[in-house]
């Protein structure tokens, strides 16, 4: 059975039509991508599934249970966690505390099995950010930000994590580190939907990516079956030649 | 209604018409002062509290250029409508633009201050002993319409209204100016990009509010008389108009206006017995005058959530220093030996000052988790010190119990009035504890019930060990509890709580999509600070030995804000020097040898300065929101950080340069001290060995 299972969500804000009948799934263990020009919708159907925006039609199950009316903080305890593009850190405190309180969060379903010392310490050593903990958030560069966000958003121990554009800010070696990183989480089970504009990582890690243009789904598949698709193509990759590079 | 009607016949369709005429001469004025509002709430995004106190001064400046210098009706108009409100209306401008990029609470600290100044300022221009009063327009001639006299005054009123919601409309939707004002709503670069100056938008969005609030304020003050306080508050009316239509619609805007005016009417028409279903003391008369506050109670139950967005790190202008247990406990001490000392030397009467000066610190310590800690804000602790003073005036008697019944009582009135406005979002959460404020004073503190005359008397508390009878030995005893409570928020910064507190002001989006259930966490925070203010409230009529109604008023609330705010609202010493400064207000001009000077005395005059004060340092807020101590601490750092660089510090700290916050700096802002700082550090560089002339 899949994590999640979104299914003909539509979203307008007012004339302009954010996203139409949109339906996509993750399983546990696998990363799933979505990608899509700017503006297609991809943060949008993020916040759909944390619960920031309410779609105006549609259904969000998670683990079979649909969510659909769920409150943000409520999916968040069933094991929703995400990141932001435009990052959302608390930038008045410092890394470690940014992770604690993510952790210190009471959970309404059962209890973590590790205090939230230990998670904190545990997560920072998975993202490997152990050095700037007692720096502000607010200083961070953008690239170790993202980090920091992963890792606030593992202490919560997800089932399925979102990642909205992770691996923007990252240089080559870096993004290297990270694909392995992604490849290591999803390997304790944890389901992954994955926003990001690096064509060449998505295709790398993802075993299943779905397309956005303009709010609509136009082609979903394996990274092979998605690349060699016309309306992909036409409306994301340019031409052949630059999505092979 | 009907079965008024048909008890007493014919008269009843007469009185009808006329309470109908009434109230909807009430929802003209009411729809005027609220378009202003909605107006420059939506062009600015700033919600100006100030905006009665305008309308309060156009009445002002109207008596005065056509009773006092008697030029005509129509003249006096438009030279106040025309030429003093825009004008007043630039200035407030000015005043406001500093506003970009700090939170909501220091915005509505602005516009507050500028409230309390004008209020403040009337009474010093138009002395309050004078009489003043309006003349209708065409006198009390009327018009029979269906049998019920309207004077040409209520007509002109209700026309005026009329014309005023067909102008707005053409305005906003009919002319390039309000399209522009409609663009710089909802998105200011955006429309910055495409041309549009965001500044002239804004610069003429506060003076048609101006000229709205003064129209309203003229409108009025024929049957309200020229009172300052009653005039600036009927703003309260406006809010509550405004709120119906979402502080966006102005179609909706109308439509609350008309049913608040109507029941208003109504409700002054036909309740004019106490029914005699109300228990003996309580009179339910005085729900005449808080309809206005019922109704924005109700139109915020029914406003949908607010949509939790997402914003980027915030790197707002507020800082919140973490506090240190080493800094807490000097401070603790340092502060019960200074007071134990000043209670020995100074006189009976300032002792009694200096120790309301305490109080209100422990008052505005309140404001410390909620507002500092926790970005939330609210109007009303003073309220909830009143609610402390009447638990303590009336249970228990001068045990320990009575305390702990003030903490609880507050405690519980604040999370109850938080409620409603909890999930919506700040302006929402300020506007409901100041409406609260005034229910409480024109509805609950009043009933002789409660409070059989305005004070009631306290019995002060009795320890085993310690006789707080004497005055002097009550002070120490005061400010051994602002250390207690004060320690007590220095703990709970240091906690998860603290913490969970921080994360929400920073990013609420993030702290729902985690997990946290931010309704709870802030009505947790708005009932422990309620309790706190609860605590100070007992502590304040155990010194007084009365529990005194005109203490806890809904203008008393304003300077409590102000001055914590003033003082620095991240840190407990900020609300220690918020509360002094408030008690040296009273104190100072005491001290000030007493002569003439231009026409009055010097006390007078410094009088008159620090009634103003509270107001003024509010407005400049904008400019420093972080507070004074906050702000002396930054100089005495920075002193030390002039100093030459350690050669091992000249390397840079942080793994990753800094680059965020510099990419931006010098492009689309000019750089600041810290930005030129932050440069240093990050390329190692030592102020001092360039200045010298010395490179590396």
């Amino acid at each position: 059975m899949s994590l999640l299972d979104v299914s003909g969500v539509t979203v307008r804000f007012g004339g302009h039509m954010a996203l139409h009948d949109v339906a996509l799934s993750v399983v546990p263990g696998r990363i799933v991508g979505l990608i899509g020009p700017n503006g297609a919708g991809k943060t949008t159907m993020f916040n759909v599934i944390t619960g920031l925006q309410e779609p105006t039609t549609g259904k969000v199950a998670f683990n079979g249970i649909d969510i659909t009316g769920f409150k943000p903080h409520d999916r968040a305890q069933r094991g929703i966690a995400r990141t932001f593009q435009r990052l959302e850190l608390f930038g008045s405190l410092t890394v470690e505390e940014n992770l604690l309180v993510a952790g210190e969060v009471r959970r309404t379903f059962g209890e973590h099995s590790a205090s939230a010392a230990d998670r904190t310490t545990e997560a920072m050593a998975t993202v490997g950010i152990e050095h700037p903990a007692d720096i502000r958030a607010d200083n961070l560069s953008t690239g170790q930000a993202r980090l920091v966000e992963l890792a606030r958003a593992l202490v919560t121990r997800p089932k399925l994590l979102l990642l909205d554009e992770p691996a923007s800010g990252l240089d080559a070696d870096e993004t290297t580190t990270f694909a392995a990183l992604l490849q290591r989480l999803v390997r304790s089970g944890i389901g992954i939907l994955l926003v990001e504009h690096d064509v060449p990582l998505v295709m790398s890690v993802c075993t299943h990516i779905h397309v956005l243009d303009f709010g609509e789904l136009i082609a979903r598949g394996t990274p092979d079956e998605v690349q060699r698709d016309p309306r992909v193509i036409e409306a994301y990759l340019g031409t052949p030649a630059e999505a092979a590079s | 209604m009907l079965a008024v009607l048909a008890q007493t016949g014919a008269g009843a369709l007469e009185n009808f018409l006329t309470f109908t005429v009434f109230g909807v001469v009430l929802a003209s004025v009411y729809f005027i002062a609220a378009s202003g509002l909605v107006v420059t709430y939506t062009t600015t995004g700033i919600f100006n509290f100030a905006h009665g106190a305008v309308g309060m001064l156009g009445a002002f400046a109207y008596w005065q250029l056509h009773v006092r210098w008697e030029l005509p009706a129509l003249l006096s108009a438009l030279i106040v409508l025309g030429v003093l409100a825009p004008l007043f209306g630039f200035v407030l401008e000015r005043v406001m633009r500093g506003l970009e990029g700090v939170s909501t609470v220091t915005k509505v600290v602005v516009s507050i201050g500028l409230l309390f100044a004008l209020i403040k300022l009337a009474p010093i221009i138009w002395d309050p002993k004078g009489s003043y009063s309006v003349p209708a327009f065409f006198g009390t001639d009327k018009v029979d319409i269906f049998g019920a006299g309207v004077t040409y005054h209520q007509l002109i009123t209700i026309g005026v209204a009329a014309v005023v919601a067909l102008a707005l409309r053409w305005i906003l939707f009919g002319t390039r100016a309000g399209v522009s004002m409609r663009a710089v709503v909802d998105n200011r670069s955006l429309a910055q990009l495409t041309g549009t100056r965001p500044a002239r938008v804004s610069m003429m969005s506060w003076s048609l509010g101006s000229m709205l609030a003064a129209l309203s304020g003229i409108l009025i003050a024929e049957r309200l008389g020229l009172e300052a306080t009653a005039l600036t508050f009927l703003v309260v009316n406006a809010y509550a108009a405004a709120v119906v239509g979402r502080l966006s619609s102005l179609t909706l805007t109308a439509l609350g206006a008309v049913i608040l005016g109507l029941a208003q009417a109504y409700t002054q028409g036909y309740l004019q017995e106490n029914p005699s279903w109300m228990p003996e003391n309580w009179s339910l008369l005085a729900i005449r005058g808080v309809i206005p506050v019922l109704m924005l109670f109700a139109a915020l139950l029914l406003m949908p959530n607010a949509p939790l967005r997402t914003q980027g790190i915030q790197r707002s202008r507020e800082i919140v220093g973490r506090p240190t247990w080493r800094l807490a406990a000097i401070g603790s001490v340092v502060l019960v030996a200074i007071t134990a000392v000043v209670a020995l030397v100074v006189s009976d009467a300032d002792v009694l000052t200096i120790g309301m000066g305490l109080c209100f610190a422990i008052v505005m310590l309140s404001l410390v988790p909620l507002t500092g800690y926790g970005g939330q804000i609210s109007l009303a602790q003073m309220t909830f010190a009143g609610f402390g003073a009447y638990a303590v005036a009336t249970w228990f008697d001068g045990s320990v119990l009575g305390i702990v019944a003030a903490i609880l009582l507050a405690g519980a009135v604040g999370a109850i009035v938080a409620l409603p406005a909890l999930r919506l979002s700040g302006i929402y959460l300020a506007l409901a504890t100041l409406a609260f404020a005034f229910f409480t004073e024109k509805f609950i503190f009043n009933q002789r019930a409660l409070f059989p005359t305005t004070a009631k008397p306290v019995r002060r508390l009795e320890l085993p060990f310690v006789d707080l009878s004497s005055d002097r030995t009550y002070l120490v005893f005061l400010a051994v509890m602002f250390v207690l409570a004060g320690l007590l928020v220095v703990w709970l910064r240091l906690s998860p709580f603290g913490r969970r507190l921080q994360a929400m002001k920073d990013s609420p989006a993030a702290c729902a999509t985690l997990g946290m259930n931010l309704t709870r966490t802030k009505l947790q925070v708005f009932a422990l600070s309620a309790g706190i203010a609860g605590f100070g409230g007992a502590l304040m009529a155990g010194l007084q030995r009365a529990a005194d109604t005109n203490q806890f008023t809904a203008l008393q609330n304003l300077p409590i804000l102000l001055m914590a705010v003033v003082g620095g609202l991240t840190m407990v010493s900020g609300a220690l020097a918020g509360g002094l400064f408030l008690a040296s207000f009273t104190l100072v001009p005491r001290w000030i040898p007493d002569f003439d000077v231009l026409g009055t005395t010097s006390r007078a005059l410094v009088e008159d300065l620090f009634a103003l004060l509270p107001g003024l340092l509010g407005i400049t807020l904008g400019r420093n929101p972080n507070g004074a101590v906050a702000q002396i601490g930054a100089a005495l750092r920075e002193r030390k950080e002039r100093a030459a660089l350690d050669p091992a510090e000249r390397t840079s700290r942080l793994p990753v340069d800094p680059v965020a916050d510099l990419e931006s700096a010098g492009v689309d802002r000019p750089f600041t001290d810290e930005d030129v700082e932050l440069l240093d550090r990050v390329l190692a560089i030592d102020e001092a060995e360039v200045a010298a002339g010395v490179t590396a």
